[in-house]
């Protein structure tokens, strides 16, 4: 037994290098996109589950973030347009998400008409976890005027905005994170965020209900809607709500990346890409690697070293 | 806890190994010093259960 597992360390100790060569090749070619690179070192990741089920059941919080689907038992309504306030709309009927892109919401009601799908970033408050995930967000997403497909192709992701600081140009791609922390301290418009957020709390669905409870102060949540919802009170479903209270930042990118995929599913509210084991996984490993930070720095608080003097490369006497 | 050599390289290969599977899972995030600490005390805990496993089956056979 102890040969076999000694044989096989060396195994794999031994092809580490080839691996880790075409894990840099493909990390070069595909950059940022996930299934490029899955492609690219000839594996895929697979869902074994049945539809409908989840590994985790029901969310109850404690590191897992939240994606919130549509009950069971409502009937979603027949959409009559893309931007009436009517409810969630069908996910047969429209034509599939091509992508996302981010526009500056100024005033409730404000939404240009004609998306395929409609999303708010609620931030309840500033700090490091918005900065983050804002600069997320604009680096991976263009602006909305700079998108030249159909709108019914689209999935507009709104940032409440304050209506007196005019209009807010868009965020270059390799934006710094003062001039994120900048435009939320003084233009990203949290009232309108927090409205949002009562919007969804008004009466809310069986799923948001246990969320609803709690003060709201966590974040930042997504919420995808079918049609424009920001003038829109109660809100029915479907809808999708992802709330990242419980994520790392540093694992923002994976779950943007998978939010962005999500939208793109014919049903964009059943949340089964967010609900992905992979995700959950890095988010226990950096919690652990967060709670390890800690324990590295008082170790490094309580060694210190310090080095003789050298006088002229003579040994101290 | 008695850490022979033998089990010292086991737990190295096994982080090493550790390290690379992650990676590939996640190629966008990067391994810092407190997340390979994290990978080092999970190759840590994965040999321990091993070598108790392995023990276990001695005794038995």
């Amino acid at each position: 037994m102890r040969r076999f597992l000694f044989t096989l360390a060396l195994l794999l100790f031994a092809s580490t290098p080839a691996v880790a060569d075409r894990a840099s090749e493909c990390r070069r070619q595909c950059g940022d996109d996930t299934a490029c690179y899955r492609r690219c070192m000839g594996y895929s990741y697979h869902h074994y589950r049945r539809p409908g089920s989840s590994y985790w059941g029901p969310s109850t919080g404690a590191g897992e973030p939240r994606a919130y689907r549509r009950g069971p038992s409502v009937q979603a309504p027949s959409p009559a347009g893309p931007s009436e306030p009517v409810g969630g709309g069908g996910p047969a009927e429209k034509p599939s998400i091509l992508g996302t892109a981010y526009d500056f919401l100024y005033e409730p009601g404000a939404e240009t008409a004609g998306y395929g799908l409609y999303s708010y970033v609620i931030l309840p408050r500033p700090g490091e976890r918005a900065i983050a995930f804002v600069r997320e967000l604009v680096g991976r997403f263009p602006a909305a005027s700079n998108v030249t497909e159909s709108k019914q192709r689209i999935n507009i992701l709104y940032l409440p905005t304050k209506t007196g600081a005019g209009r807010q140009a868009a965020f270059p791609a390799d934006v710094d994170a003062a001039a994120i922390k900048a435009f939320l301290d003084k233009n990203y418009d949290f009232a309108m965020a927090q409205g949002l957020l009562y919007h969804l709390c008004d009466r809310p669905a069986p799923a948001v209900a246990q969320l609803c409870a709690n003060d709201l102060s966590g974040g930042p949540y997504l919420l995808t809607y079918a049609t424009k919802v920001s003038d829109l009170s109660p809100l029915p479903p479907p809808f999708l709500f992802v709330d990242l209270t419980n994520v790392r930042p540093r694992a923002f990118p994976l779950f943007v990346a998978e939010y962005a995929a999500q939208v793109k599913r014919p049903d964009f509210s059943d949340g089964e890409r967010l609900s992905d084991f992979r995700l959950q996984l890095l988010n226990v490993m950096l919690t652990a690697a967060d709670w390890v930070q800690p324990v590295s720095a008082a170790v490094a608080d309580i060694a210190h070293f310090a080095e003789a003097k050298k006088n002229g490369g003579e040994a101290p006497k | 806890m008695k850490l022979s050599l033998p089990r010292v390289i086991a737990v190295f290969l096994l982080a090493i190994a550790l390290g690379v599977a992650f990676t590939f899972a996640y190629p966008s995030v990067d391994i810092d010093a407190t997340l390979a600490t994290v990978i080092v005390l999970v190759a840590l805990a994965v040999e321990s259960l091993g070598a108790f496993i392995c023990r276990r089956v001695a005794n038995r056979g």
